[in-house]
């Protein structure tokens, strides 16, 4: 359990207050001008040294990022761009964060956009977040009253201006590039990569695009060092981390821990216990939709930080753990992720346009019972048709969910599926063989 | 073919002419339209209808 | 110099390559749907992927830069399986109706599915349908083949500079469309048809008229402008059933206006196909023999000085040169002339009505100014190069006179010859930026050089463009740009009437019906008094020409014959005879040879050969003299 001062949060739920004077009261814009002060390669090197992952949900150190912007500001001015667009299904910590911590944020802001060498800071916020915009704005205006940003901010000589900017309402803007487009005024497609955002990025200048948590995070870490940041959770996964949990819990919520924390203490500490009771669960998606799921086994045993749950063929990703217990249909569940990705894909690349209206097709009709043995297969050999032939991560966010229910519960749709007809085919047919050939020997 | 450029300044036949003031208004053009086939092909004479409905230059918006 | 390892082949590429183009250097076919050389990179249909090693994902090669040392490999199992998955979903949702599709034979996604695609569906879902767009009256859609590529998406906002053609919705409901479905406002707009690799988009008029296969190709030119756009038409037995374009980088690189590619219907409607004597007012046909006898009986009565002939916009070099052959030769006039108004001329040297600095020096330039001219519709091919200019260079563009909307945007400075007066003695805003410009282009069109002003215009900008050195070795600012694909190899051919300072006499002489007998080559766009002329015309099209005529003499359209043109920059280009001329029609320049026969004199050739070889004797001597 992360003890009471190592939380970096502390007002996640609001207890305290969100208004700017409540914020200074907990720490924040204290000493900020000092470790501006101190410069752009102790701060990126600060941050490195912490080991701080991206909370974005790829898990890119944040550091590394960072030191990707050009050293100097050549013609071209240098972009921050904040990610609110927060729309994965199972994650809702930004909005709290923007809620309740914006100062943190803006703070972030200030330091980071000093470290890049950025003078304006776009916060690309979820469209559906109208009221939360509302409320970051408020904040932003409060801290250019107190004069900690705008022109020569918290008297460190640097001039930062922050903007909000809302999206429309589309999953895939999310996604760094197409964030970029949609923040340019066009349709939201992601960018071909490379050239990466770092260099060529909003409006063709390097933009270093990061997470609301990541952001946030990073001026404690300044404050605190980055040994402490280290030294909480694992090796190569430090730090804390804001857990969603939702589903068939007690008390779904937002929580902040400790990264490597077990997912059943996760669940039956801060969640309330599964419902029905641990023996009621089914399974569990550790990161948001787009994650391969892990049933109860795994669920058991598994910490949660990226590596190990990697090692377990999932992924942390936004930290948004859906419980899902045995009251409800599993493949259901998956089709309706499926519909969901069918229905955020943004077209413009071919596997991923056709490929996910194709697999949500199939999972329903697992679902309702009306597949076959033979389609499980093929569902498996759609998601890895897909997998990694597209341009952004869409692709493996629609195929992994997918893939994680056919590796784990592959029973349970051949189950309710169709009988295998009597005559039995060779199973591994090779995928290169015109398939015809094969049917004559066999039928 | 491609013959020799040699070009010297003092070569290039240059004419003084005096100033003649008139106004340089551009022809309008009945693209579709412009000559002997293309008068007689249907085709053209469909897209000259519907080129007809939308303004393509400046000189047709003003004749 | 970089090199690059494909299929374990080390080659050597440029700088700049993307991994596909290198690939293609060493031998690999890449195959690809949303690639298109001539437009930006999408990367969208993932055809194109690669084994890269080292990386565990298959990468785009159109999208990939290459860079030194990459090693690639594009003939494993992995890359196989991945592009056959990339064919399956595009499959999964094309209609697969080839045997009703008008691109079946020359299909990109028919070709390709025979190498990467499985002889079975998997896919037993419903397919997608997806609603017709309207396009205008030259591209039929069936949008259900749509593979997404975006290609013409990017050909119209991109080359064509037209907005109006984009991609709605999200995902698998994304449908390309013209927005408001009406017709794109663009003379380039059929070339979305050629770039579409599917048959989403196909050609209207052309709809289930023939199979590429069935059709006969012949390389030619195109005459509907002075551009000579390079083209390909294809044949079924005597009809032209379309024309398509050729590349060619130095002209029209790929594309062809809608023009050119559409009037092909034209060839086959209202043609002349026998002679035609007017009896008592009234046409009637005639046979050759009738025909030539009349013409020649009527020659005889009159005087040669009240013989004029005038030159149409469509002819090639060999019905000049006959034509001109005829008039000096057998009726010992010299009245002719083949501008068809009253266009300033100066033939003392051939850059004087020449487009100098080339179509590809557009991209040079760093400076445009239009003069008097509407490229947009004067040359549309030439126009989209100066648009290229444009959004590859970012070139300022000036224009004097309102040419509308030219698909760039420029900047009008006046409509008068005094702004000419004020640039040249450098009281005008842009003379500054003219001098510091490296390669400026001026381009004159026939409307500045209308009428007396037009001396003025063409002959104070040169003096200045010589003045300032823009006319030396490496470029020639000076550009006229003709309208007519017959203007600059009629010039050449001397085929012009200026007698002292007299730059319009063949139209003063028609304005003071000097003329008694007028032979029209083809000439249509003019208009004049007939009044008591006897009035000759020999053309392809019963058009304005034949309304007036006493007697027609059927001739060949420019896909019936093989001829030259030249082209507005003076290149001399051969046509090649795609089909034959219907009914009695006749090549022009053996209509000569014979008329010539029947009145006994000599005109000089006997075969096209002999023809052919005169003119460019006589292009090469016009040459030398002028040096260039």
């Amino acid at each position: 359990m992360l003890k009471d001062e190592d939380r970096i949060f502390k007002n996640l739920y609001n207890d305290l207050g969100w208004d700017i004077d409540s914020a200074i009261n907990r720490g924040d814009w204290i000493h900020t001008k000092d470790l501006i002060s101190k410069g752009k390669e102790w701060i990126i090197k600060e941050i490195k040294d912490s080991e701080l992952r991206g909370r974005g949900g790829a898990g890119f150190p944040t550091g590394l990022k960072l030191s990707f912007a050009p050293k100097n500001v050549s013609t071209r001015p240098h972009y921050l761009v904040i990610n609110a667009d927060e729309s994965e299904p199972g994650t809702c910590k930004d909005r709290d964060i923007l809620r309740f911590e914006a100062q943190k944020l803006i703070e972030g802001c200030l330091i980071t956009s000093y470290a890049i060498g950025a003078h304006t800071c776009y916060i690309y916020i979820r469209g559906e977040y109208v009221r939360e915009g509302q409320r970051l704005q408020e904040a932003i205006t409060q801290a250019y009253n107190k004069k900690f940003i705008g022109k020569n901010a918290c008297d460190s000589g640097w001039d930062l201006d922050i903007h909000i900017h809302y999206g429309a309402g589309a999953y895939i803007c999310g996604e760094e590039t197409a964030l970029l487009e949609s923040l340019e005024g066009k349709k939201g497609l992601p960018r071909l990569k490379p050239p990466f955002p770092a260099l060529v990025g909003l409006y063709g200048c390097p933009t270093i695009v990061n997470n609301v948590e990541t952001i946030a995070v990073v001026p404690t870490i300044l404050k605190r060092g980055a040994k402490w940041f280290a030294s909480l959770g694992k090796p190569k996964n430090t730090g804390t981390k804001i857990f969603c949990i939702s589903g068939d819990v007690n008390s779904p919520c937002n929580v902040e821990e400790e990264m490597g924390i077990p997912l059943k203490d996760l669940i039956e500490k801060h969640g309330g216990g599964v419902i029905g009771g641990w023996n009621n669960l089914q399974a569990v998606i550790p990161g948001g939709s787009s994650m391969p799921l892990l049933p109860k086994s795994i669920c058991e045993t598994i910490t949660m930080d990226f590596d190990s749950l990697i090692k377990a063929k999932s992924g942390l990703g936004t930290a948004g753990v859906v419980v899902i217990n045995k009251d409800h249909d599993i493949i259901k569940c998956i089709a309706r992720i499926a519909k969901f990705y069918k229905h955020e894909s943004c077209g413009q690349c071919t596997p991923c346009r056709e490929g996910c209206g194709w697999m949500w097709r199939m999972l329903e009709r697992m679902a309702d019972g009306e597949g076959t043995h033979k389609e499980i297969d093929l569902l498996y050999d759609v998601t890895k048709q897909i997998e990694g032939h597209t341009i952004c991560a869409f692709g493996e966010g629609s195929a992994w969910p997918v893939q994680g229910l056919i590796r784990h519960f592959r029973k349970e749709i051949e189950k309710r599926s169709h009988e295998e007809p009597l005559v039995k085919k060779k199973s591994n047919i090779p995928y290169l063989i015109d398939q015809h050939i094969l049917e004559k020997d066999n039928a | 073919m491609k013959l020799k450029k040699k070009i010297k300044k003092e070569d290039i036949k240059v004419n003084k002419v005096n100033f003649v003031e008139q106004n340089i208004s551009i022809k309008p053009i009945d693209y579709y339209y412009s000559n002997s086939i293309a008068r007689s092909s249907k085709v053209m004479s469909e897209c000259r209808q519907i080129s007809k409905k939308f303004l393509f230059t400046g000189i047709e918006k003003a004749s | 110099m970089p090199k690059i390892t494909v299929n374990n082949k080390e080659i050597i590429f440029e700088e700049g390559m993307t991994v596909l183009q290198a690939c293609e250097l060493a031998g690999a076919e890449i195959p690809r749907f949303c690639y298109h050389e001539r437009l930006s990179i999408a990367g969208n249909c993932r055809m194109c992927l690669v084994e890269l090693e080292k990386s565990s994902k298959p990468i785009a090669s159109c999208a990939m830069p290459a860079t030194e040392g990459m090693k690639i490999k594009t003939n494993t199992p992995f890359v196989e399986k991945a592009r056959k998955g990339v064919m399956e979903f595009l499959l999964a949702n094309h209609p697969l109706d080839c045997p009703v599709c008008d691109q079946g034979g020359e299909c990109d996604l028919q070709d390709q599915s025979l190498f990467y695609g499985m002889d079975n569906s998997r896919y037993t879902e419903n397919k997608r349908q997806v609603k017709e767009k309207y396009m205008g009256p030259l591209i039929k859609t069936v949008m259900t083949r749509c593979i997404h590529c975006t290609r013409c998406v990017r050909f119209a906002t991109e080359v064509a500079g037209i907005p109006e053609l984009g991609a709605i919705g999200r995902g698998e409901d994304m449908e390309i469309t013209t927005y408001l479905e009406k017709s794109m406002e663009s003379e380039l707009s059929a070339n979305v048809i050629d770039l579409c690799p599917v048959g989403a988009l196909t050609s209207k008029p052309y709809a289930f008229e023939a199979r590429p296969w069935d059709l006969k190709k012949t390389e030619t030119i195109d005459v509907m402008d002075a551009v000579g756009s390079n083209i390909r038409v294809d044949t079924y037995g005597r009809e032209v059933k379309r024309v398509l374009p050729r590349v060619n980088e130095d002209i029209n690189e790929e594309w062809i206006s809608d023009k050119t590619r559409y009037s092909c219907d034209g060839l086959s409607k209202q043609r002349l196909d026998t002679p035609y004597i007017r009896e008592n007012g009234k046409l009637i046909k005639a046979s050759w023999n009738q025909a030539s006898n009349l013409l020649i009986s009527k020659l005889k009565t009159f005087d040669p000085k009240q013989i004029g002939g005038l030159v149409g916009d469509l002819a090639d070099l060999e019905m000049i040169y006959s034509f001109k052959s005829f008039f000096e030769k057998c009726i010992g006039s010299s009245y002719i002339e083949s501008r068809r108004d009253r266009i300033y001329l100066n033939p003392q040297e051939r850059i004087n009505y020449i487009f100098n600095s080339s179509i590809n020096g557009i991209e040079e330039a760093d400076f445009i100014l239009l003069v008097g001219t509407n490229p947009r519709l004067e040359a549309t091919i030439l126009n989209a190069r100066i648009r290229k200019a444009y959004v590859k260079n970012g070139v300022k563009i000036y224009s004097i006179g309102d040419p509308g909307d030219l698909t760039y945007p420029y900047k009008n400075i006046g409509s008068s010859t005094s702004v000419i007066k004020n640039i040249v003695s450098d009281s005008h805003e842009i003379s500054g930026k003219i001098k510091k410009s490296k390669k400026p282009l001026v381009i004159i069109g026939e409307s500045a050089l209308y009428s007396q002003a037009g001396q003025y215009v063409f002959e104070t900008l040169k003096s200045f463009l010589v003045e300032k050195n823009f006319i030396r070795e490496d470029w020639n600012a000076l550009n006229v740009l003709s309208q007519q694909a017959s203007r600059v190899g009629a010039i050449d051919l001397g085929v012009f009437l200026i007698s002292g300072d007299d730059n319009f006499n063949f139209f003063n002489m028609l304005d003071n019906d000097d003329f008694k007998f007028l032979y029209l080559l083809g000439a249509d766009n003019i208009s004049f008094d007939k009044k008591d002329k006897f009035v000759v015309y020999q053309g392809s099209h019963g058009d304005k020409g034949a309304e007036i005529a006493d007697i027609i003499l059927p001739g060949a359209a420019y896909t019936e014959k093989n001829g030259l043109f030249v082209n507005l920059e003076g290149k001399l280009q051969n046509a090649y005879k795609a089909s034959y001329p219907p009914g009695d029609a006749r090549e022009d320049w053996l209509i000569f040879k014979d008329l010539a026969n029947l009145m006994k004199k000599k005109i000089g050739y006997q075969n096209a050969q002999q023809l052919r070889k005169l003119i460019k004797d006589e292009i090469e001597k016009k040459n030398k003299k002028r040096r260039y």
